[in-house]
């Protein structure tokens, strides 16, 4: 293998990790994208790399995203990282936000083949989703036994939503991220979709980014048999799937 | 025996049951109770809470129902500040009042979380809790606005008119006295009543629909108990609707027929605004019947979709989430989550566990722990450990070989191998080092020791020069040889222990010839 094709893959590896845009329309990593898919050299390097690494590429209209493989103790996160990432402390404050990104997701994204059209989202359009999602729950909750319910389970997720106030203070102009409300908790999670390059912000409407239409599509259409067996080991009670 | 039976079965098994209907007082009794002893060391102790709760209650349903409106805090303000000063007396400089009624919202909200009430389920012998919620808030831009739940609109209603399976049928049958009574104006609010059940009706078809479309199988659930609880009224109200009308136009008849004085003209001022609002009423009601057909049909078609894309390949979202709810595992969308967020480059040493290392003394009476003084081992691959020994055995055949090239002109493979035999026994043929030490000295045709001390060509060649410098006084240093084969000669066959036991091995007749 030539020296300089070795040299171009690092490039690119690097590029990747530190999430700059490697596009084909312009931009510093033009020259890397074109040298990836028109070098195999260069393209093999590089996925031989990602494979080590466990990472994966994915590509979304003449762009690259990398993604962190699944357990990557190197470049992916454990609970308590998410928590320091975000400003939390309690584990179920932090499936909160699991499931307020999954319901921003859910926004544009029933599954991965669809794309329901919709351009972008408030975040009264997240509580409101979030709320009607979870109104099922709540209702149940009037008739929920005194025993305390466990952690991760999604009745002690409803209980958490529903017991946190829409807004801290009257008084207060616009919304702050925190932890102490309903609205609090969307901005927090937005604020963290937009420094991951999910979402972007423009006059507090939320469009999704072609690295989330990437990696939405491509990932999950890839892992399915996965995911599908974890699913089922988990229906069935088996071993416990959970992030280490 | 069976009235006790059955007197037990009254107190355990409906106990949840009443439990239930009597949560809708439970708000209204904490209010009542703790107030305002607490605030301002109960300087407004002598408001009454109760009383609040319903004019406020009654406002809400004044305005979300009828008038189909959210109300922002401004207005609630506003109409607070009403009643403190009509009803108490109450005048304050601005910013207490401000405190005051921010107080008094804060409580009927209940600072954003529901009512709990604890108690003891006797099934299942645990205790049990239920939980309402009087006012809720939605965000619509950077406004909250407020609702009255249905809850608190049932507790409102329940605290004057029985309450039963279809509200709308008793208060048609109130009507139905009214009229027959002669009481037109308190017809118009039985009218009015049932138009704000109509609407919660409407209300509660929305929140199915919304259900169903972020969860199917709970809004199937939701949408069953909406038919049973909702919809199956609807012709025995509808005949209702009719009958009263029936009885209103005879009444109208009536009136007109016998009409004269300015009393009886008033009372037929009330017949026609009863009319008009019945007709309202009964349009309203014709519409909720239209929406709970189009619920129907909505609801169909979702259940219809969802079971398509159920079978379609892509990765379903809502099932892997379903899956989630249904093993009870939030933690489970971390593998929805985890994927999409950035490569984590920047590590970072916990605060915690920097905070243990300074903070944490050593115990007292604790002894440093000592290592032992082991030795340092060295690491042997299993390579070098073939690389050893293959070196050892080529020495050990080259020695041979030289030693008798010193004795001898010539030496033929044999006569080497039968001083082999002596030396090292007939194992040594059982050895695969010994026919690669044969493969590699056929590499070359002539060797000079000489040389191969300066220089080395091959791997063998390697070893031979570490023989050769073994050798205190170099004897073997001037030795030159070459290789000559015989394929004319017999050919040598030995047995050779390979993975299987017996194979044989065939090498041809070698002379290795000394030229000096």
């Amino acid at each position: 293998m030539e020296q300089k094709n070795l040299e171009k893959a690092a490039e690119l590896l690097a590029a990747l990790l530190t999430g700059e845009p490697v596009e084909a329309q312009g931009g510093k990593n033009a020259g890397l994208y074109e040298a990836y898919h028109e070098s195999g050299e260069v393209s093999d390097a590089l996925d031989l790399m990602l494979k080590k690494l466990n990472l994966r590429v994915y590509e979304y209209n003449y762009a690259m995203y990398a993604a962190v493989g699944e357990r990557n103790r190197v470049f992916g996160y454990s609970n308590e990282d998410l928590k320091r990432l975000m400003g939390l402390r309690l584990n179920k404050e932090l499936y909160l936000c699991y499931y307020l990104i999954y319901q921003a997701a859910a926004c544009f994204y029933q599954d991965s083949a669809t794309y329901n059209y919709t351009e972008y989202i408030k975040a009264e359009d997240l509580l409101e989703a979030v709320n009607h999602s979870l109104s099922g729950m709540i209702s149940k909750l009037h008739r929920f036994s005194g025993e305390t319910p466990e952690e991760k389970s999604f009745t002690a997720l409803a209980i958490t939503w529903d017991e946190l106030p829409v807004i801290t203070n009257e008084d207060v102009q616009g919304i702050r991220a925190g932890r102490s409300s309903k609205s609090g908790f969307i901005k927090l999670v937005f604020n963290f979709l937009v420094s991951q390059g999910l979402f972007t912000e423009v006059q507090e409407r939320y469009y999704p980014t072609n690295r989330m239409h990437a990696l939405i599509r491509r990932y999950f259409e890839e892992e399915k048999g996965r995911l599908y067996e974890l699913q089922t080991q988990q229906n069935k009670g088996g071993e416990d799937g959970a992030a280490y | 025996m069976d009235s006790t039976y059955q007197m037990l079965h009254d107190i355990i098994d409906f106990h949840n049951d009443r439990m239930q209907n009597l949560r809708r007082y439970y708000p209204f009794f904490c209010l009542q109770n703790t107030a305002f002893h607490l605030f301002k060391e109960g300087k407004y102790a002598f408001l009454d809470m109760g009383y609040i709760t319903l004019a406020v209650l009654r406002y809400f349903i004044e305005e979300n129902q009828f008038n189909d409106r959210a109300l922002q805090y401004p207005e609630i303000y506003a109409f607070l500040s009403g009643v403190l000063s009509r009803d108490f007396s109450l005048s304050l400089p601005e910013e207490e009042e401000k405190e005051l009624i921010g107080y008094i919202f804060d409580k009927l909200k209940n600072d954003g979380k529901p009512f709990v009430m604890e108690y003891f389920d006797p099934q299942k012998k645990t205790k049990a809790s239920v939980r309402m919620k009087l006012i809720d808030a939605v965000l619509s831009g950077n406004t909250v606005l407020y609702t009255v739940t249905a809850d608190a609109i049932e507790f409102y209603l329940d605290t004057k008119e029985i309450r039963e399976e279809s509200k709308i049928n008793i208060q048609q049958v109130l009507l139905e006295k009214m009229i027959h009574t002669k009481n037109f104006k308190g017809g118009i609010d039985v009218i009015r009543r049932i138009n704000s059940e109509v609407n919660r009706l409407r209300l509660q078809k929305k929140e199915v629909l919304a259900l169903l479309g972020s969860n199917v199988f709970d809004g199937v659930k939701a949408l069953e108990e909406f038919n049973q609880t909702g919809m199956r009224w609807f012709s025995e109200e509808q005949t209702l609707f009719s009958h009263n009308m029936e009885l209103m136009e005879r009444a109208r008849a009536k009136a007109e027929e016998t009409a004269s004085g300015e009393r009886d003209m008033e009372a037929l001022r009330g017949i026609y605004q009863l009319e008009t609002e019945l007709k309202k009423a009964m349009a309203n009601h014709g519409e909720l019947l239209a929406d709970c057909m189009d619920l129907q049909m909505r609801a169909d078609e979702m259940i219809q979709k969802y079971k398509y894309s159920r079978l379609r390949g892509a990765f379903d979202f809502r099932a892997f989430v379903a899956a989630a709810e249904e093993a009870q595992d939030v933690s489970m969308l971390s593998h929805f989550v985890e994927p999409l967020l950035m490569p984590r480059l920047r590590k970072q040493f916990t605060l915690l566990q920097t905070d243990e290392l300074f903070s944490q003394p050593a115990e007292p009476g604790e002894t440093a722990e000592l290592t032992g003084g082991s030795e340092e081992e060295m690491y042997v691959f299993d390579d070098e450990i073939e690389e050893e020994r293959i070196s050892g055995n080529y020495t050990a055949i080259a020695k041979t070989l030289f030693e008798e090239l010193l004795l001898a002109e010539r030496v033929t493979l044999s006569e080497l191998n039968r001083k082999l035999e002596i030396k090292y026994f007939d194992g040594i043929f059982r050895n695969s080092d010994y026919y690669s030490f044969l493969v590699h000295i056929c590499q070359k045709k002539e060797y000079d020791l000489e040389q191969v001390l300066k220089k080395q060509d091959t791997f063998l060649e390697e070893i031979l020069a570490g023989v050769l410098r073994e050798q205190p006084e170099h004897k073997f240093a001037k030795l030159k040889f070459r290789l000559a084969m015989k394929p004319e000669a017999e050919e040598l066959l030995h047995k050779i222990a390979g993975p299987e036991r017996d194979a044989t091995f065939m090498t041809t007749e070698i002379v290795f010839e000394r030229m000096n």
